[in-house]
């Protein structure tokens, strides 16, 4: 679509052949829609005997009453209608209500001829998976978002049917295993999409959801000696998720709601992060109630989870590196820090420095290798800057520690705050400078090189060293460094006048 | 086909280079009645793709025949070659072997080599040649530095026999693909425009190259960033590795990624941070630059911005209103130009450049200003970085003056090859950064099976259009009208074709005569610059460049391909080489080697700003190239040094560079093809084509399909298959169906499975 001028492309939508064309297909379409509420409204208003043999001998003998619309025919409309055009959630719904219906009312016979493992168990949750086809919905999910790559409700659907793939059957270690090879797959799957358009918040979303999944499926039977305890005893244990299952109305909105009820960051993929924790063996301090959110049928090990999110690091640098002006990929590894800081300063334990010292120095690791030349390659870019003000703050928030300050830790952030510092001052001075004619002073704000984000981030430095110097008396360091953060407040209201008022109250604080 | 009638042509074509193919195929288009004649057996002249085990022995034996011819009379021949005669109105047209004056300068044998293949016993059969190869070939191996265990292959006496490791298998010798001159096609430019107006792309098949290197010594000031950040580690405990300055000179030289776009200038390790700022706002500069030259020539269709505004820049540049126009122009440029490649477009929030950026620019443009000063000077790079502005950005092979008086006195072809003005290196920087993100990683095509098919593809489309094709005819004479400098014709000769057994010649008539300068005598293109390309194919053994880690995440499947372009600046450390030197790496997955082995092409092309005889200086220099590349990649990785060359070819020959353009005005009808110097893309014969076609059909569409053509594609592609409607049609017959059955209804679904073009992934 790019590169044809709107008009072009008007004309030949008004062309009387393609209106005609999209006229018939419009009719097509309503008439189909029609049709499939109709029938569901049939279907639910006469449902069929709840007997299990009189449904499936229906099905098999094929002689009965005409009328009776079946679920499986509405399964295909919509099938066939969301691959044309997959964004009418009420379709995803519909579809989703037949899938449950059809599982709920298969009879217990049927399992046994599709899933061969679970001939000894018997109970409610490896009935109900056995009927959901997984590479049916995956497959369709998929060409409907190639189609749309945006659709949320697609989306939603790949994500409620692995969900409702993993939780339905028992916790046996084969199907965890099946599950993760979906699971590895539907990471391929992200890859491909990312790198078709790599800010798809949608592919993130759901690259997290994935990732979180993988986290909460059980270890391996091979790596996992020290951290499990050998057997799988999770029947009656199931995870959160299973509840949110077994009530699904098959409504979109009804499910997220419950979800919100119960956790919802569960959907956000901190569960990989309890697991995390749990298997590295801290405390996660504030997450009380929900620590038992999800419980996998086997811990991960401490190994695998490490292999996970590094993994996972690994590729949003290499996004980063594609193309640095990508929020969603700063937003992925601002979740994925804390993670990442705890595999690091889990390490030898003697000798090893403390937490809060790693995460010092991790927050240097992303200002080095990645902050740094994306500041100097291009100033005007907000998405570094944001990236930026979230490292300094959260290894601020690190250098608080429970015993009171470390001396060591206190001494290397103040040291990367202000390598900062004149780092960006540097980068001011060749921003302002007039390149061509080598002075300074008469440069004209409006023609461009305003560093606005420049300056926001220098004053964000300077803030922070300041405030951290707050209980100190002052010195001449001090006063400078309040002079400097005044001069960055000063030039951000010329340059940016639209927001004076808040530099003001800024200013004002600096004093105070 | 080789009935040359006695009709009139429009146009006669001498030679099969890319430049006459692209001619051929478009003066036909045109209308024009065309001859092309090659004296050779195969398509393609000095762009020619050559089969090892075939023509390439037949192309090397050429070149030992011209030497051979040279060095037993040496003296005698040079005065009667054909100088425009006035009496005899006739230039008469260099016997086919001295072309360009092909040299060749050493070569090892390709394939295993007890049978003697053809060019083995050529070098036999003449004392004189054999020990001058030979010579070259110990200078080679002292180059290598592995003189030792060589040493045999040297004092062997026997040019045929490299060390055995080392050869090819007989075999597998018919599975490379060597191109004469080798070169790639920018994304986006003239190459690709004419390719896709004229429907020849449809001939051939592209891929894109991976990425583009430049070789360079490791610098001091990028140790000094780093040592800030080892300062910091050692806080930590770590110890940091020392850099010893001593071992520093003997270090192989390091390859780095040219930072072109934007992510390129992110991740590169070749920049501190504040070059990062200064290239990208340069770079940025010259893409506006870009923009507002296009904007001022609305008239002229949006892409020749780069070649046909140049012209107008002092009619059309009062300082005063660029300014305001520039400016609108780079504001709407999301509208109007969105189809040009983005990799260095501002954050939204940003569409403003300093227009006094612009305005130093524009005049440092009209001013004629050195590159290199204005580089230097004006833009404040470091030198380092103004050299890969020059040689790896701009990709000239010549340009970069450091303001040293040290360097003593150029020699005059130095001089005038150096001469680079602002307005030559902008340009030539725009043709590479509006073909940035178009395709792949680089700016940069490379055909499928060796870019020699590109003027085998316009030979055949000529053919489509009426072109008359003759090859082993070489053109002879170019015959003038009586007292007149009218072409009247050209003499072909008859020699060479089978079954044709007196060879007579035969002039046959037309009004123009398109030759390369390639093809006459020196003297008679009295305007041109010669210069010399020097060229090395060598054939590796294993992968030359290795894959980078970081980009294994995102794209497995190129892992370790081979389809690299590396420059070598001028100068550089251990080469001392006066031109840039381009390499080009190719392997099996462009079809240039043999499917499934590890072996790598590599193309090495350098100019010698003269035609002077100190070959084996150049030959040599080539060599050690080579040795240096492989060396470069060793730092990197352990395995590389399973990398090791197995044979290789060198040669050399002239091509011509007018001076002014104001060609032969004494002659009318005749169009001397000049070649361009050492580019590494052939987007200049696609201009160089243009120029000549717009003399002899001033008013035609160049290379435009025809309309009957034309209106089959459009015809074509509206019947592309509505898939939406398929699926439409099937729900509809689906319920329109008495479906009251379900076991019907399940026979229903899977064949919607299948339809469904839902298995892409």
């Amino acid at each position: 679509m790019h590169g044809q001028k709107r008009a072009e492309y008007k004309a030949r939508l008004l062309h009387p052949d393609t209106r005609a064309k999209l006229g018939s297909k419009a009719q097509q379409w309503n008439h189909l829609s029609e049709e499939l509420l109709k029938q569901r409204r049939r279907l639910f208003s006469s449902p069929p005997p709840l007997s299990d043999i009189d449904t499936r001998g229906k099905a098999n003998e094929g002689n009965a009453a005409a009328a009776a619309p079946s679920p499986e025919v509405l399964l295909a409309l919509t099938e066939k209608m969301l691959s044309v055009n997959p964004d009418p959630s009420h379709l995803w719904n519909i579809r989703r209500e037949m899938l449950v219906y059809l599982i709920q009312t298969a009879p217990p016979s049927a399992m046994n001829t599709t899933d061969d493992d679970q001939e000894g168990v018997d109970n409610d949750s490896s009935a109900k998976s056995s009927i959901l086809d997984i590479e049916v919905e995956l497959k369709l999910t998929a060409h409907c978002l190639q189609r749309n790559p945006k659709s949320y409700s697609a989306w939603f659907h790949r994500k409620w049917a692995l969900v409702y793939f993993m939780n339905g059957s028992t916790s046996q270690q084969e199907h965890w295993t099946n599950m993760k090879s979906i699971l590895q797959s539907e990471l391929e799957l992200c890859v491909q999409f990312l790198q078709l358009d790599e800010r798809n918040f949608h592919c993130w979303n759901f690259r997290r959801f994935v990732v979180g999944l993988l986290g909460s499926s059980g270890g391996s039977d091979v790596t996992t000696t020290s951290e499990n305890d050998g057997e799988v005893n999770n029947d009656d244990d199931e995870p959160t998720t299973t509840s949110a299952v077994d009530n699904f109305s098959g409504s979109w909105s009804a499910w997220m709601h419950q979800i919100e009820e119960e956790d919802k960051e569960v959907w956000m993929g901190p569960q990989i992060s309890q697991n995390a924790c749990r298997a590295v063996g801290m405390s996660t301090g504030s997450k009380d109630g929900s620590s038992d959110a999800i419980k996998s049928t086997t811990p991960l090990s401490k190994r695998e989870l490490e292999k996970i999110i590094m993994n996972e690091w690994d590729f949003s640098t290499a996004k980063i590196q594609d193309n640095f002006s990508n929020g969603s990929a700063f937003h992925y590894r601002s979740k994925l820090l804390p993670l990442v800081l705890e595999f690091r300063s889990s390490g030898d334990s003697a000798s090893s420095p403390s937490e809060a010292y790693e995460a010092i120095s991790l927050a240097r690791d992303e200002w080095d290798a990645i902050l740094l030349d994306a500041i100097f390659t291009e100033p005007d870019d907000q998405t570094i800057w944001f990236y930026h003000r979230f490292i300094v703050t959260w290894a601020r928030r690190n250098t608080v520690v429970v015993d009171g300050a470390d001396a060591e830790v206190t001494e290397e952030f103040e040291g990367l705050l202000y390598d900062m510092v004149d780092s960006i001052q540097e980068l001011i001075d060749v921003e302002k400078e007039d390149s061509f004619e080598g002075n300074t002073q008469d440069r004209h704000e409006s023609k461009g090189a305003k560093c606005k984000w420049a300056y926001l981030g220098m004053h964000l430095v300077l803030s922070t060293l300041l405030e951290f110097k707050s209980n100190e008396v002052d010195d001449e360091d001090k006063i400078e460094l309040r002079e400097r953060t005044k001069e960055c407040l000063d030039e951000l209201m010329r340059i940016d006048p639209d927001r004076r008022e808040r530099y003001q109250i800024l200013e004002s604080k600096l004093y105070r | 086909m080789a009935e040359a009638s006695q009709d009139v042509y429009d146009v006669i074509i001498c030679g099969t280079d890319l430049i006459q193919s692209i001619l051929s195929s478009a003066l036909s288009r045109a209308g024009k009645k065309v001859l092309h004649c090659d004296g050779n057996d195969w398509y393609g002249g000095f762009d020619a793709v050559l089969y090892g085990g075939g023509t390439l022995d037949l192309f090397v034996e050429q070149c030992m025949e011209n030497q051979r011819q040279e060095d037993n009379k040496n003296a005698v021949a040079d005065v009667s070659d054909g100088v425009l005669e006035s009496e005899t109105n006739f230039i008469s047209i260099l016997p086919k072997e001295k072309y360009a004056s092909l040299r060749l300068h050493s070569q090892t044998i390709l394939g295993q080599t007890n049978d003697k293949t053809t060019s083995a016993d050529v070098v036999a059969k003449d004392d004189t040649v054999e020990s001058k190869i030979e010579k070259l070939a110990i200078h080679n191996d002292a180059v290598d530095g592995e003189g030792g265990e060589d040493s045999s292959h040297a004092s062997n006496n026997n040019l045929q026999a490299p060390a055995p490791s080392n050869s090819i298998d007989d075999d597998q010798v018919d599975g490379f693909s060597l191109d004469i001159s080798p070169c790639l096609l920018y994304a986006s430019g003239d190459a690709v425009e004419g390719m896709v107006k004229s429907g020849v792309s449809d001939y051939l098949e592209f891929k894109s190259v991976e990425g583009l290197f430049v070789l360079m010594a490791e610098d001091d000031s990028t140790k000094s960033t780093s040592r800030k950040v080892n300062r910091h580690r050692n806080k930590r405990g770590d110890t940091s590795e020392k850099v010893d300055d001593k071992t520093l000179n003997e270090k192989p030289l390091v390859s780095y990624r040219v930072p072109c776009s934007k992510a390129d200038v992110f991740r590169s390790k070749l920049l501190s941070p504040v070059d990062k700022r200064r290239l990208m706002k340069f770079l940025q500069l010259i893409t506006d630059y870009g923009m507002v030259m296009a904007s001022q020539s609305t008239e002229v269709a949006a892409d020749d911005d780069d070649t046909l505004n140049d012209n107008n820049n002092e009619e059309e540049i009062p300082s005063t209103s660029t300014n305001n126009n520039g400016d609108d122009a780079i504001q709407s440029v999301n509208e109007r130009h969105l189809h040009r490649g983005r990799a260095l477009s501002r954050p939204q929030n940003k569409a403003t450049p300093s227009s006094s950026d612009m305005e130093s620019l524009i005049r440092c443009v009209r001013d004629g200003v050195s590159f290199s000063d204005f580089l230097r000077t004006v833009v404040k790079l470091p030198d380092r970085l103004a050299v890969v502005v020059v040689y790896a950005l701009a990709l000239s092979p010549f340009g970069y003056n450091t303001n040293d008086a040290n360097n003593g006195p150029m020699s005059d072809a130095m001089a005038r090859v150096s001469k680079y003005s602002t307005k030559d290196g902008v340009e030539d920087l725009l043709l590479h950064v509006t073909a940035l993100g178009r395709f792949g990683n680089t700016a940069f095509l490379t055909a499928m099976y060796g870019s020699g098919e590109l003027s085998q593809a316009f030979c055949r489309s000529g053919a489509v259009y009426g072109s008359t094709y003759m090859l082993r005819r070489p053109p002879l004479r170019i015959t003038f009208e009586k007292d007149s400098p009218r072409v009247s014709g050209v003499v072909l000769g008859g020699e060479g074709i089978a079954g044709f057994e007196d060879g007579l010649d035969q002039e046959i008539l037309c009004e123009h005569v398109i030759v390369p300068s390639t093809m006459i005598d020196p003297s008679v293109v009295r305007n041109a610059v010669r210069t010399r390309t020097y060229r090395r194919i060598s054939i590796l053994r294993g992968k030359l460049v290795k894959a980078e880690r970081e980009q294994n995440d995102t794209d497995n499947s190129s892992e370790t391909e081979q389809r690299y372009a590396i420059i070598i600046p001028p100068g550089t450390r251990g080469l001392s080489n006066q031109s840039a030197i381009h390499v080009l790496a190719f392997d099996d997955s462009v079809c240039v080697s043999p499917r499934g082995k590890q072996y790598t092409v590599l193309h090495l092309t350098m100019t010698s700003p003269e035609d002077c005889d100190s070959h084996d200086v150049f030959d040599e220099t080539l060599g050690k190239a080579v040795h240096h590349l492989i060396e470069s990649q060793l730092s990197t990785n352990e395995e590389a040094s399973s990398v090791e060359e197995c044979h290789h070819v060198s040669f050399s020959f002239t091509s011509d560079s007018p001076n002014n353009i104001t060609e032969n005005s004494q002659t009318t009808g005749l169009h001397i093809a000049y070649r361009d110097t050492q580019s590494i893309t052939c987007d200049s014969a696609f201009r160089e084509a243009k120029r000549i076609f717009d003399k002899i059909c001033p008013d035609a569409d160049f290379l435009g399909l025809s309309k009957k053509v034309e209106d089959e594609i459009v015809y074509r592609n509206e019947e592309d298959s509505d898939d939406e409607k398929v699926v439409l049609d099937s729900a509809v017959t689906m319920i329109e169906a008495p479906l009251s059955t379900s076991t019907a209804s399940q026979e229903e679904v899977k064949p919607t499975q299948d339809e469904q073009p839902i298995d892409n992934n």
